[in-house]
């Protein structure tokens, strides 16, 4: 290949290195009005008035909207493609603003004004009236008895989906456990067992979420936003106004990270609302450090309940867990992350007799959970390294062994048909024992004493590429000759600094045989004229949009 | 078949063609990829019915008329084969030979008096298929057990994602990652009051690593072509950051014989667990 593997410098490097590249925020006209979201003061409750007569008092205020103006419009707000099927749409749970408060934060209004200081000064002096209830900020505290069900229009209680996942029908941990004292005798059975958890994290990108707002002169909303999926907001914003698709418009320039954050639907719909209520003004919405971490989308906190059996020569027989996430105020990307976490667990080891792993999703009025880097594989990463960690510990077993003799296999085929092609996870782990010198520092370090002491240990995983069979992915490219031979390449799936416009224009020049100078690939994504692409999100840009811009493989290479 | 359904079919010449004439401006490609790898727009020497020499059967492709279509170089209408007579294609075909530059191709196809046409080419691709990519992180460190510290004394991810597009953009990737994971495995936690009122929400409490925090990140990657990837290339973006808080809370295990059960694994956390171990 002539340029596909060769280490080309990032197309972006020069601008985003001088500070050059613009980002959304770099692009703000100069008389555009800034807003500032009213905030609850509880964790849980309803609004029952608001009285804005003092903040519409401060110089500069244009605009004042409260949860009792927006659209009476529930909308989802997934970074998913839209699912044609009702049964598989993401569930509708927020409004514009929401007078019933699920969350300490949550958007009960919004200020519009001249300038920051004014919008913020007036949200300050919006005063609030609530009737309160129990905050159930925890997964415990959400589904015990008697809890307040968060969404009693959309679930009886707070459990938002519960799924169970075995790997035969008839798998039982009991009663493998039964067949296992019967095949080898208690004695020669180790079982771990022992309630796991990982933490709530945001994603810290550096560039906050941002956007701005205006009615165009041909009657579309246009919103610039630092998105990692630009037609996606614009499906979003037309549900959650009510508004045709074809009248919403969104831009995606440079953006400063994302971390799945910004594979959410976040203040854009917002945004296009304030703008709207301004008479098309131009209204530029930035959310501050703070409200980025605690009122936009989190890594789900989790809490594994895990079992493992093995032989005492170190055969894993059989694991089971009951993993429940903290979803937070909202449904955002629903039982996708809880589903991938427990598949995940129950898929990384191979079990002789079996696994089960089931997942609830719990509503709860904390920060909302969402789509974060590796999509709830961490979690499930932490809970089964440990598990199989527990285990060796416990029967004297050597990490790496263990793992080799019982982690997926090659050609591992997962229950919804998705293979295990190329494989070298064995191989990786090889590599990586001889690199850390494992064999002499897991001896060496045996047997210390002392205050201060040192260990070596390992961690493994395996992360599915793309999302079909559970959806189809779809991604268009277009190519467009100049006169001089060169070629614009136009994708929408977007650059979020993982370097995928160089990636792509490397595939686009391998696949013409175009130079790469002669490659112009066009970071910014405008719904308008952007070919359709659901955008950056998993692992799969140059896997599944790689595929626009290069002659098929896979599948087609197969059959023939 | 191969091309159906995708981008190059609009503008290229049609797959069956072995030998390509060679646009200048583009790359040279070895003979084997041809079937795959056609030249832009261009026009190309199909010597597939033959033995590569030109001949009686020689065709060749072109843009012209909007679509790519085949000729017998004996059977060219006029009009079609204005162009490429201009550029003296008829005699002297020597597969492998530049019949014409892209920016003369692309010249006449913008500015020709009869048949200008902007050539563009749009494809919407649906991938059916998937794969799983794979990896491990080793940690090798040191545990200060009064003070609940962990120092990471060396640290590897090794990647199991298929073929690598750009090695360079690879490793910093996986760099980046295990920064996210060593922030996991140690630091970032978003906590509440019992109000339900987040406590740390900045970058002050929050406590994400640091330049400072930050060991040598060692990277290595097992290549093998995955046949789902486009060019064998598989999952990178987001796996570097999901083996290093196990690693590093197995070799805690290890140093200390103490069993984790929660991450992030704080210093006050960590204190607590090696005080009720009885180890310090």
């Amino acid at each position: 290949m002539e340029t596909v593997g060769k280490s080309f410098v990032r197309v972006d490097a020069r601008g985003k290195v001088t500070g050059e590249a613009k980002y959304s925020n770099d692009l703000v006209p100069k008389d555009c009005l800034q807003a500032k979201i009213v905030r609850s003061t509880i964790a849980n409750g309803r609004v029952t008035a608001i009285d804005i007569s003092e903040a519409q008092k401060v110089p500069g205020v244009v605009k004042i909207v409260t949860c009792f103006d927006v659209p009476d419009i529930q909308f989802p707000t997934a970074g998913h493609p839209w699912s044609v099927e009702a049964a598989h749409q993401d569930v509708p749970d927020r409004k514009l603003l929401n007078a019933r408060v699920r969350q300490w934060g949550d958007e009960i209004a919004a200020v519009v004004a001249t300038d920051n200081v004014a919008a913020e000064r007036a949200a300050r002096l919006v005063k609030v009236e609530y009737e309160e209830y129990d905050p159930i900020p925890t997964i415990e505290e959400a589904l015990a008895p008697g809890a307040t069900p968060l969404h009693p229009d959309i679930r009886k209680d707070n459990i938002f989906v519960h799924t169970s996942f075995k790997t035969s029908p008839n798998f039982d941990y009991e009663k493998a456990k039964q067949q296992a004292i019967e095949e080898y005798g208690e004695e020669n059975l180790i079982e771990v067992e022992g309630t796991y958890r990982t933490p709530r994290i945001s994603h810290c990108h550096i560039e906050v979420c941002t956007s701005w707002a205006y009615v165009d002169t041909n009657g579309k909303v246009t919103v610039i936003s630092s998105t990692q999926i630009p037609h996606i907001t614009r499906r979003v914003i037309s549900q959650a106004l009510g508004w045709p698709v074809g009248r919403v418009r969104v831009i995606k320039p440079y953006i400063g990270g994302g971390f799945g954050n910004k594979q959410d639907v976040l203040q854009e719909p917002l945004n296009a609302f304030l703008s709207i209520a301004c008479g098309g003004r131009c209204v530029c919405l930035e959310l501050s450090r703070e409200e980025c971490i605690s009122q936009t989308r989190t890594r789900h906190a989790a809490k594994g309940v895990l079992r493992g059996l093995a032989t005492k020569d170190g055969k894993l027989l059989a694991r089971e867990g009951d993993i429940y996430t903290n979803k937070g105020a909202y449904a955002s990307h629903g039982h996708a992350i809880t589903a991938g976490m427990t598949t995940n667990f129950k898929d990384i080891m191979h079990d002789a007799y079996g696994c089960r792993a089931d997942g609830y999703s719990v509503y709860t009025t904390s920060a909302v959970s969402g789509a974060m880097r590796a999509y709830g594989v961490p979690q499930a990463a932490f809970f089964a390294d440990s598990l199989t960690d527990d285990i060796c510990y416990k029967g004297g077993f050597d990490p790496l062994k263990f793992r080799m003799e019982n982690c997926v296999p090659p050609g591992f085929v997962a229950s919804n048909g998705i293979t295990y092609y190329s494989y070298s996870l064995k191989e990786c782990m090889k590599r990586g024992a001889e690199f850390i010198h494992w064999d002499e520092k897991r001896k060496e370090y045996a047997n210390q004493t002392g205050p201060v002491r040192r260990g070596v240990g390992m961690g493994i995983f395996m992360y599915k590429v793309g999302v079909y069979p559970i959806s189809l992915e779809t991604s268009s490219a277009r190519m467009i000759l100049n006169q001089d031979g060169s070629i614009q390449v136009k994708l929408s799936a977007t650059e979020i600094g993982q370097g995928a416009d160089t990636v792509f224009s490397q595939m686009a020049s391998e696949t013409t045989g175009i130079t790469m100078d002669n490659v112009y690939i066009i970071s910014t994504q405008d719904t308008d004229v952007a070919p359709f692409d659901t955008g950056a999100y998993a692992s799969r840009q140059s896997f599944v949009t790689g595929k626009a811009v290069t002659p098929g493989r896979g599948a087609d290479d197969l059959a023939e | 078949m191969i091309w159906q359904n995708n981008i190059c079919e609009k503008i290229h010449t049609q797959p069956k063609t072995k030998t390509c004439v060679r646009p200048e401006g583009t790359q040279e490609k070895p003979a084997e990829q041809n079937a795959r790898k056609l030249a832009f727009g261009g026009a190309y020497i199909d010597n597939s019915q033959n033995d590569g020499s030109a001949g009686e059967s020689v065709k060749y492709s072109a843009w012209l008329d909007g679509a790519v279509k085949e000729y017998d170089i004996h059977d060219l209408p006029n009009g079609e084969a204005a162009i490429l007579r201009d550029t003296g294609v008829e005699k002297d075909i020597i597969p492998g030979k530049v019949l014409l530059s892209m920016k003369d191709l692309a010249m006449n196809a913008f500015y020709s008096l009869d048949r200008s046409e902007h050539i563009t080419a749009e494809v919407t691709n649906h991938c059916k298929e998937n794969t799983f990519a794979s990896g491990c992180c080793f940690v090798d460190l040191e545990v200060d057990m009064p003070l609940g510290k962990v120092k990471i004394n060396n640290i590897i991810n090794v990647h199991d994602s298929g073929t690598l597009l750009n090695p360079k953009l690879a490793e910093a990737q996986v760099h980046g990652g295990m920064s996210m994971g060593i922030g996991y495995a140690l630091t970032e936690e978003l906590l509440y009051n019992e109000k339900g009122r987040p406590l740390n929400a900045n970058l002050l409490d929050f406590k994400i690593p640091t330049a400072m925090d930050c060991p040598d990140y060692h990277v290595e990657f097992l290549e093998m072509d995955d046949p789902m990837g486009p060019y064998g290339n598989k999952a990178l973006g987001e796996p570097p950051a999901i083996p290093v808080a196990p690693a590093i809370r197995n070799a805690i295990l290890h140093a200390t014989g103490v069993s984790m059960k929660e991450i992030p694994m704080t210093q006050q956390k960590l204190v607590a667990a090696f005080k009720e171990a009885g180890l310090i």
